[in-house]
């Protein structure tokens, strides 16, 4: 304690108040306004009338936008006022002249950051823990969610102090601090999306993976703002990473401090080692910025190289001016001679593709498993929730999969990616564990070959891409068979037993439909639902043999399915677009002589038998009328669709 | 004692300072002179332990300077423009300097109340410039510092202040045997002052003297003979010859008393030995190594 007495300057506290203190009381002020007046507001409201309390476990979420904003700004200011110092020469004269080593300064610079950004939300964390405690009679609010606002709050402005901090050791410019804490905070994601995006050019096939997109956005607090907005569970994890983080870059900081030369305050680069890699990477940045410049606007590839030589000269001047702080560069010419000498090697090696990447389709007896993904999205989506499903590793189908392949580099095109195409992705696990993924946008001529492998149909294919098989059928707690029009019949399933074994018909089912063109459709969906997971949705056809025989076996088909039993009418009219689906209009379009009108038992068997799923341009429309009920069931049908 | 060794410091690719050897014993002021850009702020901020030397070694009694807490609470540097906290009145500025420096004495506070007369509860940001100076020197005698480091601590101020604040460094050193390094880019302003000179020119040092021993060691001979003898002042260092039609003028270094028996020996018809001021001094000190006065000060 004595220790820490002697160590303590009170002046330089005090200082240090009268420097940042108003920010603390600001921000204080503003977190008082919005989030606990809104809360105490909010559970007044709901102690007269809880159904008006919207619940969000987020309290982010309460207090609108302006806390979520100000936790990206306090910090800043704050780094910014305390470290000033740094950045003018006498302030930083006078300083380092006193008695005090610069670990003391260091730290009561950065303890007193620190208090001002967690009182505030110190504060308000027990105010809100007295108004919950005070007027939550309904327990609307729990403690847990308190505690989670505090520490996402805390974390967060923790990390953006220290980064801000960080960035105050390398520049003697207060500005250049200010932007470049915003720039090295957007930097993991805007660098790798650049780098990425340019790459496409050189590489077509190049897979831009989501996960990796999904990894690089948590990188940093700026990019992983939807955190703060939508967070449902807390993820403990980050939050602890980013105390950590801070620490480390806090720590660092202090080494950089101690190097810190104190005559280079006023100047952009404090440290001379960091300039030529400040001015190479901020050219490198702008003539990347050139190539997405480029690519927004669709130019053509002699267009995008004089893109990427314009940006490079605009970023290369730029970034020598805020190295020297003046305007005469212009005589500057050597670096850029490096960096364009560099950059042409580099297009060069990637545009002739020297590691091979373009072309490069693996061998048969090098491929363990492959996959082709139509819908990435949803794939990696179950993937990082269920794990994987197996994919092809039958001979014939890895040398249908790179023939494929093959097909989707010949009609690759470098500007492709830039398109609005569809996006085929082609993964191959090896024998050594590793993946090669390949992602190709295609436009419809292209997408027409793919097309006709008719991989749809493949019972693999059927197996990664349908929710069906990735669902673990002992979890699933309910099924619920439904008709269209107001859940005319419906069913649901709730016994375990009957479950699994009603799942594992539908999946034999499923592997062995026909195609869509051949299936012919029910008036009848079906949904399983497992806790916590999205519910599997499946349009029941006719082909659905075992799972149709089994619901009649146990006596649902009657309760759960529209037979046509349960029809009263069919009227069938020609289709009109213009009409919609409604059956209103088409009653008043179509006088009963013009429409054909079937109301025996026989024809309406008869013709929902044949209701094929139209696949082609609608020629009739069908308007199926329930047992009562007065609105139809309306069903457009193409050609293939006979009546006699 | 404060030594200075083999000292460098580079600006990029710029030396600005490179000094082999400097030695400022306790209880001395010493003047450091030097045109504007010589590196005397530079120096000046090394030996307060600002900024850090490229190489080489400063120590104040055999301990290096730079991160030494201990030491630096015995050291109060002045720059050229004083700097104070924004919106600080002397009274909080009094406390700020009464935490940093534990020989902080509060009657010579309260002391230099009564002398300087400001209002310690205005904001200094209020003063002029020459009210500003006399705080900063206010505030760093009260600390009672054992060396005091000035940058053109008289830049710009009248000659009443001037006066009032030469006198209070004079009775610190005397009191205290407090040693006080002074830059200027004028001789005239400091010679009354110090007891010491180092010339800086271009980081260099140049030379450096106790003015003491200069003054009693320097004279002027103007001469004239019938015919010039050979061996006259071969025995001494001659620093400037000229000649005026039979009339020579000879700067000379030895003891008087020396150079009288000399003279005496030579047997001219006339003969004048006439005492220099501190800058002819210098101006013939340094030409004799080489360097014009004129370039090397303002």
């Amino acid at each position: 304690m004595r220790w820490i007495m002697s160590w303590y300057k009170k002046e330089l506290t005090k200082q240090n108040f009268r420097l940042a203190g108003w920010l603390s009381v600001g921000y204080f002020i503003v977190l008082f306004l919005t989030i606990i007046l809104g809360q105490i507001d909010l559970l007044t409201k709901a102690n007269e009338n809880p159904n008006d309390y919207h619940y969000y476990s987020d309290l982010m979420l309460h207090g609108g936008f302006i806390p979520a904003v100000l936790l990206f700004i306090m910090p800043t200011l704050a780094a910014l006022v305390l470290f000033r110092y740094l950045h003018k020469q006498d302030a930083s004269d006078f300083i380092h002249s006193l008695p005090s080593t610069r670990l003391t300064i260091y730290l009561h610079h950065i303890i007193f950051g620190v208090i001002s950004l967690v009182l505030p939300l110190v504060l308000t964390f027990v105010s809100l823990l007295v108004v919950d405690q005070t007027l939550d009679h309904h327990h609307l609010l729990s403690i847990t969610d308190i505690t989670n606002w505090f520490h996402l709050s805390v974390s967060t402005a923790l990390i953006v102090f220290s980064v801000s901090v960080f960035v105050a050791m390398l520049t003697g410019v207060t500005l250049i601090q200010l932007i470049f804490t915003y720039i090295f905070l957007f930097l993991p994601v805007g660098l790798t999306m650049l780098v990425v995006f340019n790459l496409n050019y050189a590489l077509p096939g190049l897979a831009i993976n989501y996960i990796i997109d999904d990894v690089i956005v948590h990188f940093s607090p700026l990019t992983d703002i939807n955190r703060i907005f939508m967070v449902s569970s807390m993820d403990w994890s980050k939050v602890i990473i980013y105390y950590i983080v801070t620490a480390v870059i806090l720590f660092i900081s202090y080494f950089l401090y101690k190097k810190r030369p104190i005559e280079s305050a006023n100047q952009a680069i404090v440290f001379e080692a960091l300039k030529p890699i400040f001015i190479y990477s901020f050219t490198f940045s702008f003539t990347l910025i050139g190539g997405m410049y480029s690519g927004a606007f669709g130019y053509s590839i002699p267009v995008l190289f004089l893109m990427y030589i314009i940006f490079s000269i605009i970023g290369y001047y730029i970034s020598q001016m805020i190295v020297d702080k003046t305007w005469r560069v212009f005589g500057k010419v050597k670096q850029y001679g490096f960096f364009f000498l560099a950059m042409t090697l580099l297009t060069i090696g990637f545009s002739f593709d020297i590691t091979g990447f373009v072309n490069h389709i693996p061998k048969i007896d090098e491929i363990e498993e492959a996959y082709v993904i139509d819908d990435q999205y949803s794939f990696y989506q179950r993937e990082a929730y269920y794990g994987r499903q197996a994919g092809f590793s039958d001979v014939d189908d890895l040398e249908m999969i790179q023939s494929i392949h093959q097909k989707l580099i010949d009609s690759a095109d470098r500007k492709a990616f830039l398109g609005y195409g569809r996006s085929i992705i082609i993964m191959y696990v090896l024998d050594d564990g590793s993946e090669l993924v390949r992602q190709y946008t295609v436009d419809d001529e292209v997408y027409n070959i793919f097309a006709q492998y008719n991989l749809q149909h493949h019972p693999i294919y059927k197996t990664y891409t349908d929710p069906l098989f990735y669902i673990t059928p002992s979890r699933a707690n309910k099924i619920e068979i439904m008709s269209e029009n107001y859940n005319y019949k419906s069913v649901s399933i709730t016994d375990r037993a009957m479950i699994v074994e009603l799942i594992q018909l539908l999946r034999e089912d499923t592997l062995q439909l026909p195609k869509i063109e051949d299936q012919h459709d029910m008036l009848n969906y079906l949904t399983i639902h497992t806790p916590g997971e999205q519910e599997v949705y499946i349009d029941l056809t006719q082909e659905f043999h075992q799972t149709l025989a089994w619901l009649s076996e146990q006596d649902f088909a009657k309760e759960a399915l529209i037979l046509p039993d349960d029809i009263l009418m069919i009227k069938v009219a020609p289709y009109n677009e213009e009409l919609y689906y409604d059956a209103i209009e088409y009653e008043k379009a179509y006088d009963d002589n013009e429409l054909l009108v079937y109301d025996d038992l026989a024809s309406i068997e008869k013709i929902m038998q044949r209701l094929s799923i139209s696949q082609e341009e609608p020629q009739r429309m069908l308007m199926i009328y329930l047992k009562e009920l007065s609105s139809p069931i309306m069903r457009s049908v193409d050609d293939n669709f006979s009546l006699d | 004692m404060l030594e200075v060794k083999q000292l460098s410091k580079k600006f990029g690719k710029d030396v600005v300072v490179d000094i082999e050897h400097i030695k400022i014993s306790r209880g001395t002021i010493y003047g450091l002179l030097g045109s504007n850009g010589a590196g005397k702020t530079t120096l000046l901020k090394m030996l307060s332990g600002i900024i850090k030397p490229t190489s080489g070694a400063i120590t104040f009694e055999e301990s290096p300077i730079y991160e030494n807490r201990e030491l630096k609470a015995r050291v109060v540097f002045i720059p050229d423009q004083p700097f104070f906290f924004q919106h600080y009145s002397i009274k909080q500025l009094a406390d700020f300097y009464r935490e940093q420096y534990p020989s902080f004495d509060e009657a010579r506070f309260l002391e230099f109340e009564r002398i300087f007369k400001l209002d310690t509860k205005k904001k200094v940001h209020t003063f002029s410039k020459g009210m500003q100076r006399q705080v900063s020197f206010w505030l760093a005698l009260s600390a009672q510092p054992d060396y005091l480091i000035l940058d053109e601590p008289f830049d710009g101020l009248d000659a009443v202040v001037r006066k009032k604040i030469k006198n209070l460094i004079i009775r610190d050193v005397a009191e205290r045997d407090m040693t006080v390094i002074i830059s200027s880019h004028n001789l005239r302003e400091v010679e009354d002052l110090c007891n010491y000179i180092g010339i800086i020119h271009k980081g260099k040092y140049v030379i450096d003297r106790d003015i003491d021993d200069l003054k009693t060691d320097v004279h002027k001979v103007q001469i004239a003979f019938k015919e010039i003898p050979d061996r006259l002042f071969k025995d001494f260092h001659v620093l400037h010859h000229e000649t005026r039609g039979s009339v020579h003028m000879y700067i000379v270094k030895g003891e008087l008393e020396d150079i009288k028996q000399s003279i005496t020996l030579s047997n001219p018809i006339l003969c004048d030995i006439l005492p220099l001021t501190l800058e002819e001094i210098f101006v013939y000190e340094m030409e004799g190594i080489g360097y014009a006065m004129d370039h090397v000060l303002v």
